[in-house]
């Protein structure tokens, strides 16, 4: 009993639950383990020659809206997507929903992954998805908009100065008119 | 010096009038939109050297198409062809073909993509396996472009809207999602694609000053 206080007891308690705790989170149930998307470069990252990868920008990876994993993927070394860790949003955990991939403007990438816990999967080809032209919902974001709205603002001014230039004569007579001395 | 009220006031009127022709002019200037930043669309266009825009068996108007890019653009970089000969390996093609009326092969490779539901025309990429979303016999050199199109009545407008518009994609130009008259003024983009109200879409076959300068700097012409 000598070894065995009730303080050191308790503190031993304390240590097994805490490292027991952190241990559990450390190592997720067979079924919560992440998916991985490595990204695989088919030729080498010269400087200067676009590369399909670099040109993204960044990848984001989203699982029905919600985001999951980001990456950097200008750098030389291409980098891996971890899908599914604890600190991401349950949708990031769901077995067998569609991963997509959008680059930094926004651009959908053409090759989606079904999300297959514990898995690695890999990405090669980077193209997004092909574009179209007529009457479809909207599927890709707005372009730059800065110089409308600037466009926007002096159409208004101008057709302010134009109906001010049709009235003002009417005004200036119809003051003449009100100034004339009556006979 | 005398000042007589009617004199001022033609003079102010005059002025005011100059002011709202100046801000016309400027507005008009402004009312381009601004097509996509970097990345523009896809990595890979018909590139320094230019591409063939080919007519596999359309009804379309794809030579003008390549006609009426030089024209804007002020090159000759674009050349107008009925053979899907050399694309992919010596030359980057734009090759227009019917949904239906089966897909051409080009090195060996029947061209893939399809067209998407409702859509007018659909145009896919292949710059090589690391860069495709259709197979189309196409290289990291020499891009080819697979543009599948409706099998309709399209009229005069609306053909030509068809081919520029397509032809814009593969000159590195994205969707323009941008209303015609509410949010770009008196410019209706070429590309825009009817995804947003534009009383002019399928009339709008003209390409505005921004994208013909987007398409002369991401292609290096």
């Amino acid at each position: 009993m000598k070894y065995c206080s009730f303080p050191r007891a308790l503190f031993l308690a304390f240590t097994f639950a805490v490292l027991g705790t952190s241990g559990a989170a450390a190592q997720q149930p067979s079924g919560q383990q992440p998916f991985r998307i490595q990204l695989v470069d088919l030729r080498p990252v010269t400087p200067g020659v676009i590369h399909p990868r670099t040109y993204q920008g960044s990848l984001t990876a989203t699982v029905n809206g919600a985001v999951c994993a980001n990456a950097n993927v200008e750098d030389v070394t291409p980098p891996v997507l971890v899908i599914g860790l604890p600190n991401q949003p349950e949708e990031c955990r769901r077995a067998g929903a569609t991963v997509i991939l959008t680059n930094k403007v926004g651009q959908e990438l053409f090759e989606k992954f079904v999300l297959t816990p514990g898995t690695t999967a890999q990405l090669s080809n980077y193209a997004p998805v092909a574009v179209h032209t007529g009457p479809l919902p909207a599927v890709v974001g707005n372009a730059g908009l800065a110089e409308n709205a600037m466009g926007r603002r002096l159409s208004i001014a101008a057709a302010v100065v134009s109906v001010a230039g049709l009235v003002l004569p009417f005004a200036a007579r119809l003051s003449r008119r009100a100034t004339k001395p009556r006979r | 010096m005398s000042f007589k009220p009617e004199t001022m006031l033609r003079r102010l009127t005059a002025v005011v009038f100059g002011i709202a022709l100046a801000l016309s002019a400027i507005s008009i200037a402004y009312a381009d939109y601004t097509p996509p930043g970097t990345p523009p669309a896809w990595a890979y266009g018909h590139g320094s050297n230019g591409g063939s825009v080919v007519d596999y068996n359309t009804y379309l108007p794809t030579a003008n198409a390549a006609a009426t890019w030089n024209s804007w653009t002020g090159t000759s970089k674009l050349s107008s062809s009925s053979s899907v000969s050399g694309c992919g390996s010596s030359i980057s093609c734009t090759i227009f073909w019917v949904d239906g009326l089966g897909a051409p092969t080009v090195n060996g490779v029947t061209c893939g993509g399809y067209r998407d539901a409702g859509s007018w025309a659909t145009a896919w990429i292949d710059a090589g396996p690391d860069y495709r979303n259709a197979q189309c016999g196409g290289s990291a050199s020499e891009p080819n472009f697979s543009i599948v199109v409706q099998q309709a009545t399209f009229n005069d407008s609306q053909q030509k809207h068809i081919t520029r518009h397509e032809t814009g994609h593969t000159l590195r130009l994205w969707e323009a999602d941008v209303s015609c008259w509410q949010d770009a003024g008196t410019i209706y983009p070429l590309m825009n694609n009817g995804d947003v109200y534009c009383a002019w879409f399928g009339s709008n076959t003209t390409a505005s000053a921004n994208e013909i300068s987007a398409v002369i700097s991401r292609n290096g012409w």
